[in-house]
């Protein structure tokens, strides 16, 4: 659980994007959606890990996509090659687990990223790809800058930017036509999830992003709320999560 | 020939194996370390607080990082002690590690319920939590109210025969005063300190960062307080103190134990590393090994203040 990884390389992508890839044991194994817990520190400024989507695993490299924006991001964006990071993982469950490929035959797979979002939705569309599993990618993001195409060989894609410097403009979600033959897996901002919670599917599924402690399941910082019949349960996104049937979550 | 080291503590009728406890909150119910190392190597586990029913706890934010610290005010979120007795308990007891139940009570008839159903169990020793800052009622309302602290551990001891410790909190009165009342009523030890008070605010939107706008603030960031509050306590109680409040490593642990503290427990440095108690553990054998101290006992409350 407990991994060193050597830094093959942590590239500046734009601004803010940087792009992370870390050597792991062979062992080592994870499925997309599930995360990474990064010690970016070694003093006690930052002092907590950091969480990380995977963002693509091949033959022994797992790689992230990830933005500056605080502390822990500007740290770990300093690590250089050769670096050895500390890293607990893999963590919480899978789009997999709630992916049948019986139904994948008759349905029609919608994957929707919303900026760094894509992260996971990425790791998940090559892992269909691979599978020679049919889907459409809806990918949104603030402007061109923030959509990397270079990642996205092969996919049937639909992009977004709020200026409509790349794709079409506007939110991603405007363009998702659902039916009853649609089942959608999401990443990306909460007000992108709620409003995909409106869109028809047969079945949506999205991946949370929250603040997390110790992303062991046992600080309970993270949870979100679930519903429970009339009521609701305060439940963990490291641990139930970080995937959860869309339609069983309140989003404030 | 190599001495044994011991590094065996008494609190109340506990004797455990090392001073090393979890500290509450940051542990669990214990079985999410399990994967990490073997839980029999601690000196004993303090479980999330417990109270009668289950609690949802407060709502999201609920956490946020200071700088060496963290404040939490995650409003004692538990799955309630009789779901804990049906579903982790037959887990946990397997280990041979004692296990401490942190009771938390609304009510004072609350905190004296949950020691009674604790009593029939494996369950060896509670740790009453008279001072969490992030729940109205209960916690914080009791941890200067001594009338209120003394009908809890007097209505416990009524039927309760196992280990009772107190977790007293530097937020109100005086922690010195409330940990010789709490050995005047019977308590067996005393820890300290609970989280301190705190806030944190987004300047972009001018509202505090934690839905219940107060936190706890623990890590390394309140070590010396927690020290202070440690050595202040242990000169004027004869009862064991249990340290508690931003041990990253053995020379924390250390620390602790020179200003009198019998035993410590690691807390928010579980959450960086999850071998800390582990390690605590071996580096404290390592040292009393180099200095030929062979008995851990002979460290503790030995700060030279001449």
């Amino acid at each position: 659980m407990i991994n060193n990884g050597k830094v093959i390389f942590n590239t500046k992508l734009n601004d803010t994007i940087y792009y992370l890839r870390i050597k792991v044991p062979i062992s080592f194994k994870v499925q997309p959606g599930q995360f990474i817990n990064i010690k970016v520190s070694d003093d006690y400024v930052p002092l907590l890990r950091r969480p990380f989507s995977v963002f693509n695993y091949e033959k022994g490299f797992i790689d992230i996509l990830y933005k500056v924006i605080g502390d822990g991001t500007k740290k770990l964006s300093q690590k250089k090659k050769e670096d050895i990071l500390d890293f607990i993982g893999p963590v919480g469950n899978s789009y997999v687990d709630f992916f049948s490929e019986d139904e994948s035959k008759e349905k029609n797979i919608y994957l929707v990223a919303g900026g760094t979002g894509f992260a996971s939705i990425h790791f998940f569309a090559k892992w269909l790809l691979n599978k020679k599993i049919k889907f459409k990618l809806f990918y949104g993001a603030k402007n061109k800058k923030e959509i990397f195409q270079r990642f996205c060989k092969n996919f049937d894609m639909v992009i977004a930017t709020d200026d409509g410097s790349l794709g079409n403009k506007g939110m991603i979600t405007s363009f998702i036509k659902g039916n009853r033959e649609t089942i959608i897996f999401c990443c990306g901002p909460q007000s992108m999830l709620k409003t995909i919670q409106s869109i028809r599917a047969y079945k949506k599924f999205a991946s949370f992003e929250s603040y997390m402690g110790c992303a062991n399941g046992v600080c309970l910082s993270c949870v979100i709320k679930i519903k429970n019949g009339k009521d609701f349960d305060y439940v963990r996104v490291c641990k139930e999560g970080t995937v959860f049937d869309l339609d069983d979550v309140i989003i404030i | 020939m190599t001495n044994k080291i011991n590094t065996q503590i008494k609190i109340g009728k506990l004797k455990l194996k090392n001073p090393v406890m979890t500290a509450s909150g940051t542990f669990g119910y214990g079985l999410e370390f399990e994967k990490f190392f073997d839980l029999s190597k601690l000196g004993a586990i303090v479980t999330k607080g417990l109270s009668l029913e289950p609690v949802k706890g407060n709502a999201p934010q609920r956490i946020v990082e200071t700088p060496a610290g963290m404040l939490n005010a995650i409003g004692l979120q538990n799955i309630g002690v009789k779901n804990f007795i049906s579903e982790k308990l037959p887990f946990l007891k397997k280990y041979k590690t004692p296990i401490i139940v942190n009771v938390y009570g609304r009510r004072i008839e609350e905190y004296i319920e949950v020691a009674n159903i604790l009593n029939d169990t494996e369950v060896e020793g509670i740790e009453l939590n008279i001072s969490c800052p992030n729940v109205k009622k209960g916690g914080l309302q009791f941890a200067a109210d001594k009338k209120a602290v003394e009908k809890i551990i007097n209505g416990i001891r009524k039927k309760y025969k196992k280990t009772i410790i107190v977790k007293l909190s530097p937020n109100t009165g005086n922690i010195e005063d409330m940990a010789i009342h709490c050995e005047r009523c019977g308590a067996d030890a005393v820890s300290l300190i609970n989280t301190i008070i705190g806030m944190a605010i987004d300047i972009k939107t001018r509202k505090p960062i934690l839905a219940n706008i107060f936190g706890g603030l623990s890590g390394p960031a309140i070590k010396p307080v927690a020290l202070a509050s440690v050595f202040k306590v242990a000169r004027k109680v004869k009862i064991p103190v249990i340290g508690i409040g931003g041990i990253m490593n053995y020379k924390d642990a250390l620390e602790f134990l020179i200003a009198g503290a019998t035993a410590v427990q690691i807390g928010t440095a579980n959450f960086i590393d999850p071998l800390t108690c582990i390690k605590v553990i071996k580096g404290l054998h390592d040292y009393l090994k180099e200095n030929k101290i062979y008995d851990i006992n002979k460290i503790i409350g030995t700060i030279k203040t001449e």
